[in-house]
């Protein structure tokens, strides 16, 4: 219905062909790719969607600056440092390797290990391109809380795409297995729980507690599985010791979540059985 | 004697199935009613199975004529109950034939098969975009054996294994999901969704409440000062806007801000000359705003209807989506539209996902047409 209403709008045509001012021109193609997002959203959650067409209406993406810098009669030129647009277009670059990594994982097609080291690849390109933008001097300091907030959130997403790329291959022996697999799915699991102790427990990300009422406690719980699977096989004493206590907190995380979060109540009974 | 020789009936096999299971559950095995009357069959006479029969009536013995008697209740019970472990068995039969055959023949396929089953115990892995995402729409569904089930066959390249479920304890509407599972997890995630229907929850009603006449009913939430009388205190708006342009605008940036706040700077004004559309925006943004105030907030406390912090949020939320679609409803959006409304229907998916799932917004979103 709302991409019916957007395109009786004209949001599918670039608005440099219409006669708007660039206030309403940016507007229009945030709008377009808010439901070229939501498209993609439904895309890997259901695949119940064919986004063929949508990616083949050439609509700009919309200018990666802060909103004061749009006039109406032009639009200051883009700054290095983290703007209000720069995590959603980071997020729209992300929901194309998603679509990627869907698109070869739950279509049947044969997941070579040229093709997982390509997507691969392409997601730690990303993340390089999330540190250069909201890393201050490349180092570890953020310019803000909420920079960081964004940040994670997105290196959450990535860890979930690594995680789903390379689980085929995280038992080690399979002939066409790459053996970085096993280690990455260990590192995106680690990762995740990390994730999501951050959110819950440091006192500046209290406003962004929600998260973890929905998609961050899904890929914590991938990740938790992840672990459990890694602690299940490794036989090892430090190792076993430090990923144990690790799923043992998470859990007890969504054992406090469980009531304003539907993913942590649901997810519980999992992991309580795994424990 | 019945249980040891099959019977060589139609209904053999299945009764041969229920006895293995009987047996396999230390049960008596349950025995077919007898038919004829008591007399008839120790005289092994042909019985009409009146009552009393024609024979008894004959041999002027008609008190006599009894039937033993017959469990049936209990019967049906045993029925019903031994009907749904029959099935449960059964798949749990077939995923592990499904696990032993990629044992011994690994593929890509199977095997990540394999994998999902063992690290996942939904197919559907990840859902992007929006932040939070949930899988609530699972948990309204009714997972009784009486849904078709379509299993992936080891042979072919088909790894989807799904179901097709309805909720049938909504009493004048039916809702039909095809949702995604393995097979071997049902146990535990059956489990899972008896514990998940927690009184209280507001999941199960609050997706049909807000959703329901949505866009075609408005209710007599129509004109505008009905829906003004939804919003909160002014003061509170404020508070609430202030919360969402800091928390989710950076993380969903569909509006221009500047033009945002000197629109409500308007609207503070003159309330009663807003536009309908734009009144639908201010909704939606105040119902992702409530979705991130803590438990104590004090803002929460005063506007919620409930006495306790907790259910607040949540009741709150779904009354401001409530009052978005009432206001696009009464500004009649599907014939006219401005960037408004356009802003607001993106934005109320948004929310919508935040807070019930994709799934539930899916329609109101629109598939892309071929």
């Amino acid at each position: 219905m709302t991409l019916n209403i957007a395109i009786t709008m004209g949001c599918h045509v670039d608005p440099k062909d219409l006669r708007v001012t660039h206030i309403e021109a940016e507007q229009r193609r945030r709008c377009w790719y808010g439901i070229v997002m939501l498209h993609m959203l439904q895309i890997v959650s259901f695949g119940n969607v064919d986004i063929l067409k949508l990616r083949s209406c050439d609509v700009e993406l919309p200018a990666e600056v802060n909103d004061i810098d749009i006039l109406a009669d032009k639009i200051l030129p883009a700054s290095t440092s983290p703007t209000q647009m720069s995590y959603m277009l980071f997020k729209l670059r992300l929901h194309n390797l998603a679509y990627q990594v869907c698109d070869k994982l739950f279509r049947g097609c044969k997941l070579t290990k040229e093709v997982v080291m390509a997507l691969d690849g392409d997601i730690a390109a990303e993340q390089k391109k999330w540190d250069d933008r909201y890393l201050a001097d490349g180092g570890p300091k953020m310019v803000a809380h909420h920079h960081k907030a964004h940040w994670n959130i997105l290196h959450g997403y990535a860890h979930q795409m690594y995680l789903l790329l390379h689980r085929p291959f995280f038992h080690v022996g399979r002939g066409d297995s790459w053996p970085g697999s096993r280690a990455r799915c260990v590192a995106s699991g680690r990762a995740l729980l990390d994730i999501h102790q951050q959110f819950y427990e440091l006192p500046h990300f209290q406003r962004y507690r929600w998260y973890l009422n929905g998609l961050g406690s899904f890929y914590a719980f991938h990740g938790a599985v992840t672990i459990f699977a890694t602690i299940f096989e490794e036989g090892s004493g430090a190792t076993r010791l430090e990923y144990g206590a690790a799923f043992l907190a998470c859990v007890s995380r969504f054992e406090n979540l469980a009531f304003r979060s539907n993913i942590c109540a649901q997810s519980l009974h999992v992991l309580q059985y795994l424990r | 004697m019945a249980e040891d020789s099959p019977n060589t009936s139609i209904d053999g096999e299945s009764l041969l199935r229920r006895v293995n299971i009987c047996k396999a559950n230390n049960r008596k095995p349950p025995l077919r009613q007898p038919l004829s009357c008591v007399p008839c069959r120790q005289r092994k006479a042909k019985c009409d199975r009146n009552q009393p029969c024609q024979a008894c009536r004959r041999r002027l013995c008609p008190q006599s004529c009894v039937y033993a008697s017959t469990p049936s209740k209990s019967l049906a019970n045993d029925a019903g109950d031994l009907r749904a472990r029959v099935e449960f068995l059964e798949q749990l039969l077939l995923s592990s034939v499904q696990n032993s055959e990629s044992a011994r023949n690994p593929s890509p396929d199977v095997d990540q098969d394999h994998h999902q089953q063992e690290q996942s115990p939904q197919h559907v892995t990840t859902s992007a975009g929006t932040e939070p995402d949930s899988l609530e729409g699972v948990s309204v569904l009714d997972t009784t054996p009486n849904n078709a089930s379509y299993h992936a066959d080891a042979t072919t390249k088909q790894i989807f294994v799904g179901t097709l479920s309805v909720a049938d304890d909504i009493k004048d509407d039916s809702n039909v999901r095809y949702r995604v599972e393995k097979a071997q997890w049902n146990a535990v995630l059956s489990e899972s969704l008896r514990h998940h229907h927690r009184p209280g929850s507001l999941l199960g009603d609050e997706v049909f409440s807000t959703a329901s006449k949505f866009p075609f009913g408005i209710g007599t939430t129509g004109d505008i000062d009905s829906l003004l009388a939804i919003l909160p205190p002014h003061r509170h708006c404020d508070y609430l806007i202030n919360q969402y342009f800091t928390c989710f605008s950076p993380l969903f940036h569909i509006l221009h801000d500047p033009t945002f706040h000197a629109e409500y700077a308007a609207f503070a004004r003159n309330p009663k000359a807003v536009k309908l559309s734009w009144l639908a925006l201010l909704f939606t943004l105040l119902a992702l705003a409530v979705t991130t105030l803590d438990d104590q907030d004090v803002v929460l406390l005063d506007l919620g209807p409930e006495s306790e912090g907790r259910n607040n949020n949540r009741a709150l939320a779904s009354r401001f989506r409530a009052g978005a679609m009432n206001a696009l409803a009464a500004d009649q959006f599907l014939v006219k539209h401005s960037l408004a409304t356009l802003q607001a229907l993106i934005l109320l998916i948004y929310a919508i996902n935040h807070s019930e799932g994709a799934a539930q917004s899916m329609a109101l979103l629109g598939m892309c047409p071929t």
